[in-house]
C-alpha cells in the first residue's frame, strides 16, 4: 500500500492467478475501477506498492524463483510494464 | 536729440477690482499607495495603522504597481482533455485527490524525450487572456532524464503579436531544450524566466528572469513531486506571477528581440500552448475572473469647511483598456464629508481595470469685482509726478516705480497696498494710451518734500506674478499628473485667486501632462511650502511653454515662439532722420556667461530616463567660428517631471550655444516695443552685421507725468539672427 503526491492509496492483491491494482481517495472510501496487472498466477506474494517519482511500481514475489519481480505504471495505473527482476 | 512729449498717468482700483476669492478651493489625492508598504520589513502592518481602502475581500492592493485592483476569482471545474490539441507525447485526464479535479497529465516523462521530440505539448482550443489560476503537479525527474524538467507557458496572443513564455525550470543546469529554442550554447536558467518572440522571428529572447523563489524550489523537486498554485495576471501592462509563496515576480516594459527589435510587452488573448519538458507533470487552469461593477470606498471621508467649495471633482489615474473601466462619483457622508467612490468595470470578467490615485479637486470661487478707478490724470488730489518701469523676457518681475502728489492745499490720495495699479503713455497728445505695465501696489511711502507745502508719496507696484501669486502655496492641492495641461493652469491659477479675465491660457494646449513611470507614485504633486510660480514653472519647464504676464496684467500661458527667419517687427537704423525712430547710446557688448557648447538633458526619471546631447564642434575647434572658445564648456541639465526631451533640449540650446551680442540703445518714442519683440539692425558703426536680427530682453522706461511730460526707454537685445 502506498499514498502517491496527491493523496491517492494504491494498493494491490492477488486474486485467482491475478494481480490487480486499484486506488482510493484518501479522503473518501471510495475504490476506483480496479485494473489487472498480471494474469499469468506465477506470483505468490505482493511485497510492496510503491510511489517512485512519477511511477506507480508493485513488487511481487515469483513463485518459481522465488525472486522479486516489478510492474510499473507512469500513467496513474492505466497501463503497466514489467515484470523486471529486480533481485 | 529726439524729443517726444508725452503723456504718462497711472489709475488705481480697487484691490478686488476683477474678483477676489469668495469661496476657496481645495484638493488632496487619494492614492492607492499605502504607505504601510514602505515600512522596513519586519514591522508588523499594524504599526503604521489601517488600510486606506475598504477592500472587502474584493480588492486587493497590488504592491508591484501601487495600485488597487479586483481580485481575480477561480472555480478551477475539471479540465477535459477534449477542449486540447494533443499536439506532441502521452497525455491523458487523470483525478487528483488533491486539489480534488481531473487535471490534465503528461506522463511520458522518459529518457530522451527532447532529443526525439517525445516531450509534452498541448494546445487549448479556446482563447485565454494572461490572466490565469494553474495549479500543477510536478513529478521528480528519472535520475537518467537528458534535459532538465521545465514547466512551459506560452502565450500564441492573436497571432500578430509577439508570442511571450513563461517557464518555470529545475533541477539541472545543463541541457538542449533552452539552447534550442533561445540559439545560444552553454546557457541555461535555474530560474523562471520569461521569453518573447515577434511574429517572423524563429528564436526566443529572454526578457526577464525572477531571482527569487516563486519557482519550484529546485532542492526540493530533485527529490519529490510538488504541487504549485501559480496566479499569472497582465494588469496595466505588468506581468505579475505569484506562486503565493515569494515575492510576486513583475514585469512591464521594453524588450529587446532576438532578431534586434524593440517590443513593448503586451499579451494578447489568445490559445495557451502547455509544455512539459524533463519529467511529467499535470495542471489544471482557470482563466481568472473580475466582478463587474463593484464600488471600492476608502476608510475615510474628507471635511471641507463652510467657507470652501463644498462640491469634489475627481480625475483619475488608473489603467483601464477596451474591457474595462473605473468612474468615480461623490458620496455624501454627511456633516460636511465627501468620499469618492470608485466603481471598477468590466465587459467581458477577463481582464481587471486598477486605479493609482483620485485626485480630488474643488475650484475656487472668483468673484465680488467692483471696480472705483482712479485717475492721475487731472487729479488735483493724485499727480504722477515721474514714473519708471522695467520689464523683461521673463514677463514676470515686472514692476514700476512712480511719485505721486497733491496740488498744493489738496490732500493727496491714499492709495493702499495691492491695489490694482496701471501705468499707460501716450506719445500722441493723448489720443491713445498704450499700457506700460499693469500690477498690484506695495504700501505707499508718504513724505513732506522739505520746504513744499505739498505731499508726496512714493508708490511701487509689482506685477500680479510677484505681488500676488508669491503669496499662495501649492497647500492642498491635488497632484496634476494625467491634467489636459491648460486645465491645469487654469486649476493652479484659480486656486491662486487668478480671474478668469485675467487669465490667457492657450485653449489649445490639451495634452496629458505626463504620468510616471510608476503610476504608483506621485507626479507633479508640488510641494505645500511651494508657490504656484513653482509649479507653473515646472510645467513650462517640461512642456517647454512660455508664461508670464502681459503689460495688460493678464496671466498668459503659450507654447514658447521660435524665431523665424528674416522675420522682425522694428528697424532700428542709426541713420534714420524720423524723429520717432531715432535711438542713440546704441551700444553692443559680447556676454559668454551662459554660453556653452555641449549640452546634456536628461528628461523623466527611472526606466523612462532618455538623455540627449548636443554639441557645437565649431566652438571647440574652428578658431574663425564666430563662438570660437577653443574648449568644451559643458551644462548639464535635469528634468524629472519632463516629457519631451527633444522640445525641452533645442529650447535649452537655443538659449545656451550662442553668445550672447547684447545691443542696448535708448530711445525717445516706440513705447509699445516690449520683450520678444525682434529688431532688424541697420548700424554702420557697430560690428553687427547689416539686418542682423535681435530680440529684445529687457526694457526701462521713464517718463513725467503732465501734458508736457517726457518719455525715454532703454532697451536691451539679443542677437537671434546674424545679417550678411
Amino acid at each position: 500500500m502506498s499514498t502517491d503526491p496527491m493523496g491517492t492509496t494504491w494498493y494491490a492483491w492477488l486474486t485467482s492467478n491475478n494481480l490487480k491494482v486499484n486506488r482510493l481517495a484518501s479522503n473518501t472510501p471510495t475504490a476506483g475501477t480496479a485494473v489487472t496487472v498480471d494474469s499469468s498466477g506465477d506470483y505468490d506474494s505482493v511485497a510492496d506498492v510503491q510511489y517512485v517519482g512519477s511511477l506507480i511500481r508493485v513488487i511481487v514475489r515469483k513463485s518459481a524463483d522465488e525472486k522479486p519481480y516489478a510492474f510499473q505504471s507512469e500513467d496513474m495505473g492505466s497501463t503497466w510494464t514489467g515484470p523486471t527482476d529486480i533481485s | 536729440m529726439a524729443y517726444t512729449r508725452a503723456v504718462a498717468k497711472l489709475v488705481f482700483d480697487n484691490a478686488h477690482a476683477d474678483g477676489r476669492i469668495t469661496e476657496k478651493g481645495i484638493g488632496r489625492d487619494w492614492e492607492a499607495h499605502e504607505p504601510r508598504d514602505e515600512q522596513p520589513s519586519g514591522f508588523t502592518v499594524n504599526l503604521a495603522g489601517q488600510w486606506g481602502w475598504q477592500y472587502a475581500g474584493i480588492f486587493e492592493y497590488i504592491d508591484k504597481l501601487r495600485a488597487i485592483g479586483p481580485i481575480g476569482q477561480w472555480s478551477m471545474a475539471n479540465m477535459s482533455i477534449a477542449a486540447w490539441t494533443q499536439t506532441q507525447g502521452s497525455w491523458q485526464q487523470y483525478w487528483a485527490a488533491n486539489p480534488g479535479l481531473t487535471m490534465l497529465h503528461f506522463y511520458s516523462g522518459g529518457t530522451g524525450l527532447v532529443a526525439t521530440d517525445g516531450y509534452g505539448i498541448l494546445t487549448s482550443t479556446g482563447n485565454y487572456t494572461p490572466n490565469l489560476l494553474f495549479y500543477l503537479w510536478r513529478f521528480a525527474p528519472r535520475a537518467d532524464e537528458t534535459d532538465p524538467a521545465l514547466f512551459q507557458i506560452i502565450f500564441q496572443g492573436n497571432g500578430t503579436g509577439p508570442q511571450y513564455a513563461l517557464c518555470f525550470p529545475a533541477h539541472k543546469q545543463t541541457g538542449t531544450y533552452y539552447q534550442g529554442q533561445t540559439n545560444t550554447s552553454g546557457e541555461y536558467s535555474t530560474a523562471p524566466y520569461l521569453m518573447g518572440k515577434p511574429v517572423g522571428e524563429s528564436y526566443w529572447a529572454v526578457i526577464d528572469k525572477q531571482d527569487s523563489s516563486a519557482g519550484p524550489g529546485v532542492a526540493r523537486f530533485a527529490g519529490e513531486a510538488i504541487f504549485q498554485a501559480l496566479k499569472i495576471e497582465q494588469t496595466a501592462e505588468t506581468l505579475l506571477i505569484t506562486d503565493g509563496e515569494g515575492d510576486t515576480w513583475a514585469f512591464s516594459g521594453t524588450w529587446k528581440s532576438q532578431a534586434g527589435a524593440d517590443v513593448d510587452f503586451a499579451i494578447t488573448e489568445g490559445p495557451i500552448q502547455i509544455r512539459v519538458i524533463g519529467h511529467s507533470a499535470m495542471f489544471a487552469v482557470d482563466q481568472l475572473s473580475y466582478p463587474d461593477g463593484e464600488i471600492l470606498p476608502p476608510q475615510r471621508s474628507f471635511f471641507v469647511p463652510a467657507d470652501y467649495n463644498q462640491t469634489p471633482n475627481y480625475e483619475l489615474v488608473d489603467d483601464t483598456d477596451p474591457n474595462t473601466s473605473i468612474s468615480v462619483v461623490a458620496e455624501d457622508a454627511g456633516g460636511g464629508r465627501t468620499y469618492p467612490k470608485v466603481t471598477f468595470g468590466t465587459t467581458d470578467n477577463k481582464h481587471r481595470a486598477t486605479l493609482y490615485c483620485v485626485q480630488e479637486h474643488r475650484a475656487a470661487t472668483i468673484g465680488a469685482a467692483s471696480s472705483s478707478p482712479v485717475s492721475t490724470d487731472g487729479n488735483a488730489n493724485l499727480r504722477l509726478v515721474d514714473l519708471s518701469w522695467t520689464i523683461d523676457e521673463r514677463w514676470r518681475g515686472s514692476r514700476f516705480s512712480a511719485r505721486v502728489g497733491a496740488d498744493p492745499g489738496q490732500t493727496l490720495t491714499t492709495v493702499k497696498p495691492n491695489q490694482k495699479a496701471t501705468a499707460y503713455l501716450s506719445t500722441d497728445d493723448g489720443s491713445s494710451f498704450e499700457t506700460l505695465f499693469t500690477g498690484y501696489t506695495l504700501a505707499p511711502n508718504r513724505r513732506n518734500p522739505s520746504g513744499l507745502l505739498e505731499v508726496e508719496a512714493e508708490i511701487e507696484a509689482h506685477d500680479i506674478i510677484e505681488a500676488r501669486l508669491r503669496q499662495k502655496h501649492m497647500d492642498d492641492h491635488c497632484s496634476y499628473e494625467g491634467w489636459a495641461e491648460n486645465e491645469a493652469v487654469e486649476e493652479i491659477l484659480n486656486r491662486a485667486g487668478v480671474p478668469p479675465a485675467l487669465m490667457n491660457v492657450d485653449a489649445s494646449l490639451t495634452d496629458a501632462l505626463p504620468n510616471g513611470s510608476q503610476k504608483g507614485a506621485r507626479k507633479l504633486k508640488f510641494r505645500p511650502d511651494s508657490d504656484p510660480v513653482q509649479a507653473l514653472d515646472t510645467i513650462a519647464e517640461i512642456r517647454a511653454r512660455k508664461w508670464g504676464v502681459g503689460t495688460d496684467g493678464i496671466i498668459f500661458w503659450r507654447e514658447a515662439e521660435e524665431h523665424e527667419s528674416g522675420y522682425y517687427d522694428f528697424t532700428l537704423d542709426d541713420d534714420t532722420t524720423t524723429q520717432e525712430l531715432i535711438a542713440e547710446e546704441i551700444s553692443l557688448e559680447r556676454g559668454v556667461e551662459e554660453f556653452c557648447n555641449y549640452l546634456k538633458v536628461y528628461v523623466g526619471e527611472g526606466d523612462d530616463m532618455v538623455g540627449r546631447l548636443k554639441q557645437d564642434a565649431d566652438s571647440l575647434s574652428d578658431p574663425t567660428a564666430r563662438d570660437y572658445t577653443g574648449d568644451i564648456w559643458q551644462r548639464i541639465k535635469f528634468y524629472p517631471d519632463g516629457e519631451d526631451a527633444d522640445a525641452i533640449t533645442e529650447q535649452l540650446w537655443a538659449e545656451l550655444n550662442c553668445f550672447q551680442d547684447v545691443l542696448s540703445w535708448r530711445m525717445w518714442d516706440q513705447a509699445w516695443l516690449l520683450p520678444d519683440h525682434y529688431v532688424r539692425v541697420q548700424a554702420s558703426n557697430l560690428d553687427v552685421p547689416t539686418n542682423s536680427i535681435y530680440r529684445i530682453i529687457r526694457k526701462q522706461g521713464q517718463a513725467t507725468g503732465g501734458d508736457q511730460g517726457e518719455f525715454s526707454q532703454d532697451l536691451t537685445a539679443v542677437l537671434v539672427e546674424e545679417g550678411s
